[in-house]
């Protein structure tokens, strides 16, 4: 029976990005790395409230950058679930706390205020500027951001410089004179310890029918312990 | 033994559903928008050096995963040879771990 390995490669891109700043609950997060295109499934109040959807998931986090909360007339406030808040303090935002829609261009969370929500609501300032809020990409979502090869597609691999490799592989497109590849970064002339690291997976029976997260960029985790020292995965998929 | 995939995305007509040989894939990644999906990489079934390719519904935020539960199934060693790994139709069959529904199939 033909049993392939799967070779799990992500790249490591920025997790991060800023909201735009407001005073009417909005928090929007406009399209844009790591976000290239923003969610297109919306969260509902019934999902807010039953913790489904893709923040309940924990695709995303959510993090008040400092609070407001120095006493002054533009405070912000917060549910019981978030306990008492220093000033400049930074809030994880509970998914309880939000609901979600695709803009365009763009995603909106509508935070819920304290008065809506007692435990897990917050009271945006009424000062715009202190609204600043950052969404966290917990796992990969989009496309050139993970990409899976069985390992029988592997054409060659190929030195790049001292510090660099690529894996070439057939492309997902199956176009005649196009490639896949993944270039890793590693520690100076380790070649030899990532050619091994591929031929360890490749020719080990334990790993047929498996996915192998060969180097898991965005998690920072690689095979057999990183001999070769990667620091940096760049995908080349043929769109 | 050759391992065959099954997709069936909606019900029995003309490209809603394949058969498609292990042989033949090509590889896997995320759609270029949303949260929930991603398409799965065959040589293209007339032959030709082009591809198909089947697009997989996760659930929300579970794209990921669902890659990996797909990619399991992929290599688990079955009795017949013919894994399904998305049954819109059959009210009996459950899809695999974190796959919503089969998606559209392009020849």
């Amino acid at each position: 029976m033909t049993n392939d390995t799967y070779l799990y490669f992500s790249d490591d891109f920025t997790k991060t990005k800023a909201s735009t700043t407001t005073a009417d609950q909005l928090v929007t997060i406009a399209d844009g790395a790591p976000f290239t295109a923003m969610m297109d499934m919306d969260i509902v109040e019934a999902d807010r409230t039953g913790g489904t959807g893709f923040f309940h998931n924990g695709l995303v986090s959510l993090k008040l950058n400092a609070a407001h909360n120095d006493a002054s007339a533009d405070v912000h406030l917060f549910g019981s679930h978030y306990g008492t808040v220093a000033d400049d303090a930074e809030v994880e935002v509970h998914p309880q706390a939000a609901t979600y829609a695709a803009g365009s261009g763009d995603g909106d969370f509508t935070l819920k205020t304290v008065a809506q929500d007692a435990v897990y609501g917050i009271t945006q300032s009424s000062t715009a500027g202190e609204n600043g809020f950052t969404l966290t990409l917990n796992r990969p979502y989009l496309n050139d951001q993970v990409i899976i090869k069985p390992a029988s597609s592997i054409i060659g691999m190929q030195t790049v410089d001292a510090t660099n490799t690529k894996l070439i592989f057939g492309p997902t497109t199956n176009d005649a004179s196009n490639l896949d590849t993944v270039t890793l970064t590693h520690g100076s002339n380790k070649h030899h310890l990532l050619v091994a690291s591929i031929a360890d997976v490749v020719a080990d029976p334990r790993s047929n029918g498996k996915v192998v997260k060969f180097a898991d960029g965005f998690n920072e985790i690689y095979f057999d312990g990183n001999p070769a020292g990667i620091t940096t995965v760049t995908l080349a998929i043929d769109g | 033994m050759k391992k065959f995939a099954y997709f069936q995305d909606a019900a029995d007509a003309a490209g809603k559903a394949a058969l498609l040989p292990l042989d033949n894939y090509l590889g896997c990644e995320p759609t270029v928008a949303g949260v929930a999906s991603f398409r799965l990489f065959f040589s293209k079934v007339n032959n030709a050096a082009d591809r198909s390719q089947v697009v997989i519904n996760a659930n929300n935020g579970r794209t990921v995963e669902a890659i990996e539960s797909v990619h399991a199934a992929l290599g688990a060693n079955n009795k017949n040879g013919v894994v399904v790994i998305g049954d819109n139709i059959d009210t009996t069959f459950t899809n695999l771990e974190h796959v919503a529904s089969c998606g559209a199939f392009t020849a």
